[in-house]
């Protein structure tokens, strides 16, 4: 996969998953996904302020999950960060 | 036990109990980085004593690697539940641990600190180690 497919893979589960679950959206930040041995880092950030850290923690974790579920070849963390950034 | 491994313990144990020092004078962003590196040393600890090999010139693996890879060589010896429990305790405390060490603007707190430190003690209870850093 390139690193764009997986941003691209990434923001539809999150957009399935993130605002049903949490009340706010979560982007994939574009262009900032890097690759570090086997592992795809991709950057998500909220689409609002005030967000708990532990709903936060979580979402991104099963979102992890359940990509390995469903490309287990694929290796892709999901990094918090700032809101605007 | 082997030395490398025991190191390792020993660095799990001394992380956690810093851990509940740091969440007892309420600086939570450390005590929740210190937690999730307890459970990171507890960890690697584990997967030593089991024989598996770690990156080579690391001595470990890395932090993005680790919950899938001890889900997967946890599997066998402690069950598919144990594994699966195991790994997104990790997970979600390396996640909190990001959230506390880079970026300020989300506000961690109390309940960051002690979820973390609750998934670290269960981690290094899993592996046979003792008490909760929280009340030590």
């Amino acid at each position: 996969m390139t690193s764009v497919e997986v941003e691209d893979l990434v923001q539809r589960w999150l957009t399935e998953r993130s605002r049903r679950l949490t009340g706010y959206g979560l982007q994939v930040k574009r262009g900032a996904t890097r690759q570090e041995d086997e592992w795809w880092y991709v950057v998500v950030v909220p689409d609002k302020d005030g967000v708990r850290a532990t709903q936060y923690a979580e979402l991104l974790a099963e979102v992890e999950e359940e990509l390995e579920a469903q490309a287990p070849q694929e290796k892709i963390l999901l990094v918090p960060a700032l809101v605007g950034v | 036990m082997d030395e490398t491994v025991e190191n390792w313990w020993k660095m799990a144990q001394d992380a956690r109990d810093a851990a509940g020092v740091c969440l007892r004078s309420r600086h939570y962003r450390s005590a929740v980085s210190r937690a999730y590196y307890a459970a990171f040393s507890a960890l690697t600890a584990e997967l030593l004593r089991r024989g598996a090999a770690p990156r080579t010139g690391f001595g470990t693996w890395s932090h993005a690697a680790l919950p899938r890879f001890a889900q997967e060589q946890l599997r066998r010896p402690l069950g598919v539940d144990v594994a699966r429990d195991v790994r997104q305790m990790a997970s979600r405390c390396y996640k909190l641990r990001q959230i506390a060490d880079y970026v300020p603007a989300i506000d961690v707190a109390a309940q960051e600190a002690r979820l973390c430190l609750r998934y670290t003690a269960a981690i290094m209870r899993t592996f046979g180690t003792e008490t909760d850093g929280e009340n030590r």
